[in-house]
């Protein structure tokens, strides 16, 4: 299924045009981009440059008006709803700026959520969920609800939960946008260390200071891609 | 398989985890489908139970008779001055010999009955005298607990012989053996022969007035009518005391029809025969038959009007569900939105709304069976009325609150399941 030359991202000239009736408007307008595996790329625009719609697409939350755009050998244009929903469980691991932890559940519950539907044993997901607690450091914290953490360990039991399904992919949000200078730099210590253990890593920031710990970074400004090093 | 289990396991999990987390709110939802279940269980209960009662009195009364009785007309009523006074009405020994011979009838057993005093050593207490002949043990159903009944010999050698009721042998011989002991009618004596077995009373609930069996005495119409003759004498409380005799020949005929498919026409006949007989409305037709058929008409309008009022509230109680499912949708948009970027699929999420929304209803079910079945023992405790409760209201109740979960729990679920994660994700 993968391209000989491993490329977990493939896009082909992906358009995403909003149709508002009177005017179009073109979040993005050509996009060409290939992203390999073990790759830490970072994506940099202002607000409205068209990045947050890019993320949707790469997560496979949105399809692409135009254009290919290939996830692991996978054309996404041809799925529907439930297909997205079976790759975005398996392929990808999603942080996000806000940590989005579900409130009702604890940090391990809230850790084994992708693994919910997948139908995986009660057993094997709070085997795998402490694991990944484990790991993000948050071992003694198995039980609390997230409203009894701190941004910064929230942030990482929304890490954990990106990891547990072993997604071909991390996509972060601005994962250190709600946190402190001290905190932000931690979670990205965390993030460069996922990639040095192999994971691929696309992070999507306004901050030139995040976007530093990419091998590459993109930039973007409205809808195109501007610069590329 | 296994998968599908811990799934299942989980979503339960997470519904009674949700439900419990907003105990105030999941309770108010739910106490339209306990009340609309309660009252549909409780009023089947009491519904069943006084149609249970009228079959039970209709059975006692015999579905194959028909019961002729002497009733005093109103204009028979006396002046105020006058301090003695006679009425005369009722069932004649014409009416008698005239119903005997239609041809359905296949038995007619004429009564005399007074309420007198019995005694018996220094203990008394006021019963009914019902003179009648041994035929009668056969039409009214009547049980022996000890003893024999009337015979024909009885009537013909017109014996002093009684077969007390019940609730007689139970004030007047508690403790000793009633047979061959000697009791007092006004000055006459008679010996117990028999004792009947126990009657349920009737409430007036069924349409009938209320009379106990159980304190009627059985004597040779024979012996009744040389010791007591056709005069009923009583004493009316009044600015004048008197005394007011009235005269009857008959006070009842119990008529057994020898095929149930004629007793209409027959008593029809019976009726012909009286109207022409007697000027004034003296008596009075009883068809039991005719009576369990209204019971039964009676009893599906009440039916369908316990079922209007029951759907109406469970609907209620549905929309209500649905109302608060809908705030919990929008108020778990970001949850929603979540589970979706997580790879949820739309059939998850209906699935636990929806699963939600039928252990809510369910629970309201639950509870609603639980006070459902405490309101009639409660209403048979302290209105003495008979309650049955049907083990079908209970499972139809239940099934109906489910399914009213269901459909209304669908709408929102739905509406959960196909939110824009987008959007659902940065919904604040």
């Amino acid at each position: 299924m993968r391209d000989q030359n491993n490329s977990i991202i493939v896009m082909k000239g992906v358009k995403k045009i909003y149709d508002l009736g009177e005017v179009k408007v073109f979040a993005l307008k050509n996009i060409n981009l290939e992203i390999k595996e073990k790759e830490h790329i970072s994506i940099m625009g202002p607000s409205g440059s068209g990045k947050t719609t890019l993320l949707n697409i790469m997560g496979c939350l949105d399809k692409p008006t135009d254009g290919e755009y290939f996830l692991d050998g996978i054309n996404i244009n041809q799925l529907d709803d439930d297909h997205l929903s079976e790759i975005r469980n398996k392929k990808i691991g999603f942080i996000f700026q806000n940590y989005n932890l579900i409130p009702q559940l604890n940090v391990i519950e809230n850790i084994g959520l992708p693994l919910i539907y997948r139908g995986v044993n009660e057993k094997e997901i709070t085997e795998k969920s402490k694991y990944y607690a484990n790991l993000v450091g948050l071992g003694d914290r198995l039980y609390h609800r997230p409203t009894e953490l701190s941004g910064g360990q929230q942030q990482r039991v929304a890490i954990a939960r990106a990891l547990v399904n072993e997604p071909v992919m991390i996509l972060g949000d601005e994962p250190t946008g709600n946190l402190d200078t001290k905190t932000g730099k931690e979670i990205m210590e965390i993030i460069k260390k996922l990639n040095e253990m192999g994971r691929t890593i696309v992070i999507i920031t306004h901050d030139p200071k995040v976007a530093e710990y990419g091998e590459r970074v993109v930039k973007i400004l409205d809808g195109e891609i501007i610069d590329e090093r | 398989m296994k998968g599908k289990f811990y799934y299942l396991f989980r979503i339960i999990k997470i519904g009674i985890k949700n439900i419990f987390l907003h105990k105030l709110r999941s309770f108010l939802t739910i106490l339209g489908i306990v009340f609309g279940v309660a009252s549909v269980i409780a009023m089947l209960a009491i519904g069943e139970g006084a149609s249970y009662e009228a079959r039970e009195k209709i059975k006692e009364l015999g579905s194959q008779n028909i019961i002729i009785r002497s009733v005093k007309p109103p204009e028979t009523r006396i002046t105020q001055e006058a301090t003695t006074f006679v009425s005369v009405y009722g069932l004649l020994e014409n009416d008698y010999k005239m119903i005997k011979t239609i041809p359905s009838v296949e038995l007619i057993v004429p009564t005399w009955e007074m309420k007198e005093e019995i005694r018996y050593m220094e203990k008394n207490l006021k019963g009914r005298i019902v003179c009648t002949y041994p035929e009668y043990k056969e039409v009214m159903n009547i049980g022996l607990e000890m003893g024999r009944f009337l015979t024909q010999i009885d009537v013909e050698l017109i014996q002093p012989y009684a077969v007390i009721g019940y609730s007689i042998r139970k004030s007047l011989f508690p403790t000793e053996d009633p047979i061959g002991k000697t009791i007092t009618i006004r000055n006459y004596s008679f010996k117990v022969i028999g004792v009947a077995k126990e009657k349920g009373i009737m409430t007036g609930t069924t349409g009938f007035a209320a009379e106990d069996v159980n304190f009627d005495i059985y004597i040779p119409f024979t012996t009744g009518r040389s010791y007591f003759g056709e005069f009923e004498i009583g004493s009316k409380e009044g600015p004048v005391m008197r005394w007011e005799r009235n005269w009857v020949e008959y006070h009842r005929f119990i008529v057994r029809v020898s095929n149930p498919d004629k007793i209409l026409t027959t008593s029809a006949i019976i009726e012909n025969i009286l109207k022409t007989n007697h000027r004034k409305e003296d008596y009075e037709i009883l068809v039991p038959l005719q009576l369990l058929l209204q019971a039964e008409h009676t009893k599906r309008i009440f039916n369908i009007v316990l079922g209007s009022i029951a759907a109406i509230s469970l609907v209620v109680g549905g929309i209500g569900i649905m109302n608060i499912m809908l705030a919990t949708v929008t108020e778990r948009t970001r949850e929603i939105g979540i589970r979706r970027a997580v790879g949820a699929k739309r059939k998850d999420i209906i699935n636990q709304f929806l699963l939600e929304t039928v252990i809510l209803s369910s629970v309201g079910g639950f509870i609603g069976i639980l006070i459902g079945v405490l309101i009639p023992k409660l209403v048979t405790k302290f209105a003495g009325m008979t309650t049955v409760i049907t083990w079908w209201s209970i499972v139809l109740s239940f099934t109906i609150s489910v399914g009213v979960g269901i459909t209304f729990g669908i709408y929102p679920a739905r509406k959960a399941a196909y939110l824009d994660p987008i959007q659902a994700l940065r919904y604040e």
